[in-house]
């Protein structure tokens, strides 16, 4: 019994060694948004109908923030939130004097630390990843 | 020193470069109505208005990614590396959501997801991606039949 037990555990070691991966993940909700936020160039105006930009939403500003999501244990524990991306959304908007984002884009790129042979087989060796967020302030046409 | 390490060892740098460049991007211009993301369904709504929609229709999820791995096999007299690239477009975003969803429907996003990792194993995988998941939301009940999950 005691055999096995150490034949088991020497054949997990060595398969989280040799299958073993670095990176990290992360699920935004965008959960404190303030403001309307669309992924396409659409938004809902006040009386639920469709606005789009150019006819009746007008760009006031840009959005953009960089953050790095960083992981732990082969990516499986999560070291990052996303609530600054959303406190920097709200307030760019309040600054621009906008009402909403459009064509929001979300960039992801691997981090350099991930590709770090052998070290990234390590459980503590971190993971990350880089992700851009890029959206355009929107503003009604008719509203000053 | 034998000659297999020395590649070895001289492929070390070639990874961490090539693996520290693969990107994908999320997004949906394409498509031609709002994808709510967040609690604010309208302009000059409050948080929360976006949870107050028609009744679930339909589900979408949809992912893009850059995949590069590289392997080596050795048959004892030639050694081969194989390097396989794989990068999806951004439109694929825009495809899933019109597939599911029509002109009328309000479309939330209620989450994107990101990540990448690097493994090492008889080769080296990379994998960075985005992925986005939501509801089709419709008075109409004749649209559930359209709407599916991915």
């Amino acid at each position: 019994m005691r055999k096995t037990i150490i034949i088991i555990s020497i054949i997990s070691t060595l398969s989280a060694l040799f299958l073993a991966c670095s990176g990290s993940r992360a699920t935004i909700r965008f959960e404190n948004l303030k403001y309307p936020c669309s992924t396409s160039a659409f938004l809902y105006g006040p009386n639920q109908e469709i606005m789009v930009k150019g006819k009746d939403l007008k760009t006031v500003g840009f959005f953009q923030y960089e953050k790095k999501y960083w992981g732990i244990l082969w990516s499986a524990v999560r070291l990052s939130d996303s609530k600054d991306v959303m406190q920097k959304m709200n307030q760019d908007i309040k600054n621009y004097n906008g009402e909403g984002i459009i064509n929001l884009t979300v960039v992801a790129e691997t981090h350099k630390i991930n590709n770090v042979i052998p070290l990234n087989v390590l459980p503590i060796w971190p993971g990350a990843t880089n992700v851009k967020f890029y959206g355009e302030i929107v503003r009604r046409n008719n509203v000053n | 020193m034998n000659l297999k390490q020395i590649s070895f060892l001289l492929l070390i740098p070639l990874i961490f470069l090539q693996f520290g460049c693969l990107s994908t991007t999320l997004t949906s211009a394409n498509v031609t109505f709002p994808v709510v993301l967040g609690p604010v369904k309208n302009i000059g709504g409050q948080p929360g208005s976006s949870d107050k929609l028609p009744p679930v229709t339909g589900m979408f999820s949809a992912e893009t990614n850059e995949i590069l791995s590289i392997s080596t096999s050795n048959d004892g007299k030639t050694q081969q590396t194989t390097t396989e690239h794989i990068k999806e477009g951004t439109n694929k975003i825009d495809v899933e959501i019109m597939k599911v969803a029509a002109q009328g429907n309000v479309v939330k996003a209620n989450n994107i997801q990101i990540g990448s990792y690097t493994m090492v194993g008889a080769g080296v995988y990379g994998k960075v991606f985005t992925g986005i998941e939501g509801t089709i939301h419709n008075n109409t009940p004749q649209n559930t039949n359209k709407a599916n999950s991915n």
